[in-house]
């Protein structure tokens, strides 16, 4: 019989036992913990990377929304942290973002990365919709697909089975002559400061009053204008006169002056409103341009005519017109301006088995079409069936402003001279073009595949062979380039304008040819299919049957037989490398990770 | 008084349990802790390629080009499918870049380390550098691409967009386990 005379013997061992489980646990919990706060690491590594990625996006963003105003940002809350944007301005339009991702916050952060990239002021045109039309109209031909929106200043007229898969506007057409005007000659021309102070006075809201010489709506207005830096978007309002100055209390229009249309040159740049304001003969009004911001680096500056020629109006200048009594101080002399007054019917006019997938808004909707949206109008065919809702007395839309002005074509025919100029016409089959200014005729023969360093200036016509191809130089990477033309373009079938091929580039041909007034078509495109953007503010772009492409914008287009456009997204935030000072881009070569 | 004690079946009832019990603990253990290891060292691998490929793309992105060649005493170091030349922009004292003054940064496979040497010019405040991201490197390829849409394979020298596809070889138990981790990024500074 055995016995045991000294207890506690089995608790040691069970002690034992209960350690070595226990280490072991430990072993494996810790161990676990380590590799769960090294990957969580390494997940927030790539998390706060994407962190301030998304900060420098914002920044761009940011700049670009306000015109260039935007100060930065601390710590906005995105995902699992957050970030701060610091905008650090080195001049001459250039800015350096500093954006840094904080994981989980910026008090605290586990994990914390800076990318830092300079932004300039580049080029950036919008293209909104695959078809502008001026006041020439648009005339479609059989069986036409448009795979986008169509804004029109004047008639739309179209074929049996045309297609339209986006909206349509036909707005009312407008003078073609200014109503009313004011310009400055020689030593009489005096720059007119604003949206910064000067001597004291902060100039933030200018007006010039006018009076119509009939009643009617009025379509747009045009200023005289330049800028220094990169002034923000300012608001152009129509205001009714209450006692010698603009009435805060009668805004009858409001519109955005785009800067990007403004070069550090003058010209009159168009402004359109949300509405046609109608105004009365020999009524007092007046167009108030309010600047966003006062900032001595990057402002404004309105032609001004000391002469004072204008005698049916006064400029004055306010701190704030918004305020209580709002202040408002005389200007010596008249600001640069012009006013056209419009309101004309237009109408839309597709015949049988035609469709427009959108919405219609149009002064008389006529013809035999099926609108698939809402109709806007004052006057509808029986023959037109609406899906969706009838808004019989809506109001015409008011006419859009052209998305590239004088000013920026001018600065690049400045740019292409500036890199030489060729006496005499080309002819055979060139490789390589540009950047030139070209004094003559440019003829190129079939298949040519021609090499564009943009901008490209002709001032003669352009004639191209069957299958010949404009490509925009490699080099261009994502931004776009421009051909400039004077005279007439005739291209042979399957030409084409072919950006550079990275995503987002296009190769633009810019005709300044006047249909209006010589009567022959700026642009014929034959049986094409062109990749890039056709732009024709006073010409008529023709296209033949079967012909296909982006983006046109022309005072007036011919569209053959089945021709199809298909709008290309990209285009509404395009970047051309060369050109006036326009949106905010990356500047190659300054991308940091620090 | 006298205790009574146990019988020897009692004793050997209660070591037999005890010794079912503490082989059962045992055969856990082993396995939990053999579990334990393999994914750990899943893991490590996992981290191991995420980390070495996050800091080749963060270089990748900062470049300004992909270099041909860059040649440091009698060493001279190729770019190709498993080496990589990369001139990045120097930096000022400040952090700031030195416009037309380049650093080279090399990325390459020595037998089974992931070497990242850092050559900085005269001029720049970058520091030289000589760092192992990996010891089980199996494999290393690097590919070239341009911006065109589709992207297209190209010459280093042409290209805009850097794919780096790496494996890792490390034992796990009696064998050894691959694991391949690939990314891309573009050149922002071309």
């Amino acid at each position: 019989m055995i016995k045991f005379n000294e207890s506690g013997q089995m608790l040691i061992l069970v002690f034992i036992a209960l350690g070595v489980m226990l280490f072991t646990v430990l072993f494996v919990i810790s161990g676990a913990q380590l590799y769960f706060q090294n990957a969580s690491y390494s997940a927030n590594t790539e998390k706060v990377t994407a962190l301030a990625e998304a900060g420098v996006d914002k920044a761009l963003a940011s700049l670009n929304k306000t015109g260039g105003s935007y100060n930065g940002e601390t710590e906005t809350v995105f995902g699992d942290g957050v970030y701060s944007v610091a905008v650090i301005d080195k001049g001459a339009g250039i800015k350096v973002l500093n954006a840094t991702g904080y994981i989980p916050n910026k008090a605290s952060p586990k994990v914390k990365k800076t990318i830092s990239v300079e932004v300039s002021t580049g080029i950036g045109l919008s293209f909104v919709y695959g078809l502008q039309i001026g006041e020439g109209g648009l005339e479609m031909g059989n069986g036409a697909l448009l795979n986008g929106s169509v804004y029109s200043n004047g008639n739309i007229t179209g074929g049996n089975t045309t297609r339209i898969t986006g909206d349509v506007y036909v707005a009312g057409v407008g003078q073609i002559s200014a109503d009313q005007q004011s310009d400055c000659f020689g030593a009489n021309c005096q720059d007119y400061v604003f949206g910064r102070s000067v001597g004291g006075e902060n100039r933030l809201d200018v007006a010039q009053s006018f009076k119509p010489s009939a009643e009617g709506l009025l379509n747009k207005v045009s200023i005289k204008l330049k800028k220094v830096g990169s002034p923000a978007n300012p608001t152009v309002r129509i205001m009714r006169d209450n006692s010698g100055k603009p009435d805060k209390n009668g805004i009858l229009a409001t519109g955005t002056l785009s800067a990007n249309l403004v070069t550090s040159q003058y010209s009159l740049v168009d402004v359109t409103f949300n509405t046609s304001p109608g105004l009365n003969e020999n009524t007092t009004y007046w167009i108030m341009v309010n600047s966003q911001a006062l900032d001595n680096s990057n402002y404004w500056v309105w032609s001004n005519d000391l002469a004072q020629g204008y005698t049916r109006g006064v400029p004055k200048w306010s701190v704030n017109w918004q305020a209580g009594n709002p202040v408002w101080n005389a200007i010596s002399g008249d600001l640069g301006f012009q006013t056209y007054m419009g309101g004309g019917a237009t109408s839309l006019n597709l015949t049988t088995g035609s469709i427009v997938e959108g919405n219609v808004y149009a002064n008389t909707i006529t013809g035999n079409m099926t609108i698939s949206k809402n109709a806007y109008y004052q006057t509808i065919g029986p023959s037109i069936t609406v899906q969706g809702t009838k808004f019989p007395g809506s109001a015409d839309p008011p006419p859009t402003v052209f998305p590239v002005s004088d000013a920026n074509i001018t600065e690049w025919k400045n740019q292409a001279e500036a890199g030489g100029v060729t006496n005499g016409n080309i002819n055979g089959c060139t490789m390589t073009l540009g950047p030139r200014k070209i004094i003559g005729n440019l003829t190129l023969e079939n298949s040519c595949i021609v090499t564009v360093k943009a901008p490209l200036w002709v001032t003669g016509n352009i004639i191209t062979g069957n299958s010949t191809v404009f490509v925009l130089d490699s080099s261009f990477g994502a931004t776009s380039g421009v051909i400039v033309v004077e005279g007439t373009t005739v291209f042979g079938n399957n030409s084409d304008l072919k950006g550079s091929g990275t995503a987002g580039s296009y190769l633009m041909l810019v005709s300044t040819y006047d249909s209006s007034q010589n009567g022959n078509e700026a642009i014929e495109t034959g049986n094409s299919s062109i990749s890039g953007i056709v732009y024709a503010p006073k010409g008529t772009v023709e296209l033949a049957n079967g012909a296909s492409f982006k983006e046109i914008t022309a005072w007036k287009i011919e569209l053959g037989n089945s021709a199809v456009l298909t709008y290309d997204s990209g285009l509404a935030s395009t970047v051309f490398s060369a050109g006036p000072s326009g949106s905010f881009s990356l500047n190659r070569g300054t991308y940091q990770v620090k | 008084m006298r205790e009574r004690g146990l019988t020897l079946i009692e004793v050997l009832v209660a070591m037999g349990i005890a010794v079912v019990a503490g082989s059962l603990l045992v055969v856990i253990m082993v396995n939990s802790a053999g579990f334990f290891t393999n994914q750990s060292s899943k893991m490590q691998q996992g981290l191991n390629i995420n980390d070495s490929l996050l800091q080749v793309r963060n270089s990748i992105k900062q470049a300004s080009a992909v270099a041909v060649s860059y040649t440091s005493g009698p060493t001279t170091y190729t770019t190709g499918s498993n080496l990589l030349v990369l001139k990045v922009l120097s930096i000022d004292s400040l952090n700031n870049l030195i416009d037309d003054t380049y650093d080279y940064f090399v990325f390459f496979r020595d037998q089974n380390l992931l070497r990242f040497k850092t050559f900085p010019n005269p001029a720049s405040s970058r520091k030289s550098s000589d760092r192992i991201f990996s010891t089980i490197v199996d494999s290393i390829n690097f590919q070239y691409f341009n911006s065109a849409i589709p992207p297209v394979e190209v010459a280093p020298a042409s290209a805009t967009n850097v794919r780096v596809s790496l494996s890792l070889r490390q034992k796990n138990g009696l064998k050894y386990e691959i694991k391949t981790g690939t990314s891309e990024a573009n050149l922002r500074n071309d």
